[in-house]
């Protein structure tokens, strides 16, 4: 899976917790707790989506690294491959 | 009510009976029936969710309350119903058909079964997940009575007076129990179904409940939001009232929501005296706890502070069942089953408070589950009418991006209100030195009519030992 597919899934797995994500201008950068204004069972959900979407089990002292869509994107490739 | 049917059957299917549109509060003349969920001919068991219909509170999922197979739907989506009018004809109403599988999420439990088995603390109730902790499977000795304060436990068991006689005595004369097998007319039972109106609300005029009593009930029947008081011509949007125009017709699901919640927090305001007792709470052993036991899980068992929290409120209460309790038209009945609301922020705003029947009775895992099915739905505005129609209190959590505290306004009928604020790092005295320690602020809300300060004061510090021990939880 390519960058640009994973980053898809993620916003997918974004979706289906906060459907307004599409209309906010999500910075890549941003703080995905503050921008989506999700709390910890909505960020569980998240990681939770991700696991069944992708495979990839974030661990709750992982949770930081995950904490921006492009830090979150970096993650999942890195665990990916590291599957491989 | 017994008619022929067209095709020749046996004895038991020639009876016929109709689903009515249930009052889902105490204002309520009508709801519009959005969608159906079920078709004609389809067999279905008292309990599941037979259509959605459009309310103040927004959309509520209305379930059967008998069971049979759907002769005809007698209403088109998108009408409006009057509360009581006809939505459905059954046929074969029969308990035969209730549905057998037990349900993995807590849901209010079928009314034969609340009699048949009546609900003692400690004592797992069937249907539910059999809690795993030995809090809840007392050794042989025990007889029930542990969940009273020590006076009551002590008279009650030297005279064999009825405990809860004992507590409602001490808390005045306007303070009634709950009885918990009222005897009850067919008529009026039947009555009951029609609207909505749970037994266990209806106070019995004489020794036996009538269709009376329960119309009165239905009437004045209790509403953890109530929409109430605002006059008809007055629209109140964003909390600003203005005269209702004519382009006003088509108030939007939003506004009509705030609108409720303005109504039930004015009426909270109005008619409870509040008194509210804090206390900081160290949440040290319950982090490192959780964190262990969520190291050795896969993501889908993982489980949040939160249902800690709300755990812990559940068996707090237990322990203090004065705070579980509803006012109605100055009487005050205190209730056996604890149905812990949780406040639930909408996106977009808006705020919910379903509730989690018999809540004392799940275990951590079933809790946290049952918090997220119910977060999940009243996100997705599918939530049934009787979980906002039945919490005994209610607790509300600002997570871990909110404010350090919280003082919270009780909600109607309700007479407490649990909130915390968010867990943070604070400095910590453990004997005389100073550690860091992750602490919790709790904050219970009292209605001063019922219960004072003392009793508060002893329901923060039984939650406090609770959260010491989590693995007891």
């Amino acid at each position: 899976m390519n960058e640009s597919e994973i980053r898809k899934k993620v916003l997918s797995c974004l979706r289906e917790i906060a459907p307004d994500v599409d209309r906010i201008d999500l910075l890549p950068s941003a703080d995905l707790r503050e921008e989506l204004d999700l709390d910890s069972m909505d960020f569980l959900r998240f990681v939770q989506a991700l696991h069944r979407e992708l495979g990839v089990s974030v661990s709750e002292t992982e949770y930081r690294l995950i904490s921006t869509l492009d830090r979150c994107v970096e993650f999942l490739e890195r665990s990916l491959e590291a599957e491989k | 009510m017994q008619l022929e049917s067209p095709e020749p059957r046996d004895a038991c299917a020639l009876a016929m009976a109709e689903l009515h549109m249930p009052s889902l509060g105490s204002d309520m003349e009508a709801g519009t029936l959005v969608v159906w969920r079920t078709h004609e001919g389809d067999r279905i068991a008292r309990g599941d969710i037979i259509a959605e219909v459009e309310t103040d509170k927004g959309v509520l999922e209305i379930e059967a309350y008998e069971s049979g197979v759907i002769d005809a739907l007698l209403v088109a989506a998108g009408t409006r119903v009057a509360v009581g009018a006809p939505l459905a004809r059954l046929r074969e109403p029969s308990a035969v058909l209730t549905k057998l599988e037990v349900p993995s999420v807590p849901s209010p439990l079928p009314k034969e079964e609340e009699e048949k088995v009546p609900i003692h603390p400690g004592r797992p109730i069937p249907g539910m997940e059999a809690p795993a902790r030995s809090e809840t499977h007392p050794p042989a000795s025990c007889d029930g009575l542990e969940r009273f304060p020590p006076s009551i436990r002590q008279r009650a068991r030297e005279t064999g007076e009825d405990p809860w006689t004992l507590l409602v005595s001490r808390l005045g004369p306007h303070a009634k129990p709950t009885p918990s097998r009222p005897r009850i007319s067919p008529r009026a039972r039947k009555r009951a179904e029609e609207l909505g109106v749970d037994v266990a609300d209806v106070r019995a005029r004489g020794k036996v409940i009538t269709s009376e009593d329960v119309e009165r009930a239905a009437k004045g029947k209790f509403e953890p939001s109530v929409i109430e008081g605002v006059p008809k011509e007055m629209a109140i949007r964003d909390g600003v009232a203005e005269r209702r125009t004519s382009g006003d017709e088509a108030l939007d699901a939003r506004a009509r929501m705030r609108r409720a919640i303005a109504v039930s927090m004015e009426r909270s305001n109005r008619e409870i005296p509040h008194y509210w007792v804090k206390t900081t709470i160290d949440l040290h052993a319950a982090i490192i706890w959780l964190e262990h036991v969520n190291a050795a899980r896969k993501v889908e068992q993982r489980m949040l502070m939160g249902a800690l929290l709300f755990r812990a409120t559940a068996c707090a209460l237990r322990r203090n069942p004065e705070l579980n309790a509803v006012w109605e038209s100055g009487t005050l009945r205190v209730l056996e089953s604890i149905h812990l609301a949780t406040a639930v922020s909408l996106r977009g705003g808006g705020l919910v408070a379903p509730a989690i029947q018999n809540a004392d009775a799940l275990d951590l895992d079933a809790t946290m589950r049952a918090l997220n099915d119910v977060v999940m739905r009243a996100r997705a505005g599918r939530l049934r009418a009787s979980e906002l129609t039945s919490a005994t209190c209610t607790v509300t959590s600002l997570g871990e991006r909110g404010v350090e505290n919280v003082t919270p306004r009780i909600m109607p009928p309700q007479v407490a209100m649990v909130g915390f604020g968010r867990v943070v790092m604070r400095p910590w005295a453990i004997g005389e030195a100073i550690v860091v320690r992750p602490v919790v602020e709790a904050t219970l809300a009292g209605d001063h009519r019922v219960t004072d300060g003392h009793r508060g004061a002893a329901f923060l510090s039984a939650l406090d030992a609770l959260l010491q021990t989590p693995e007891a939880l």
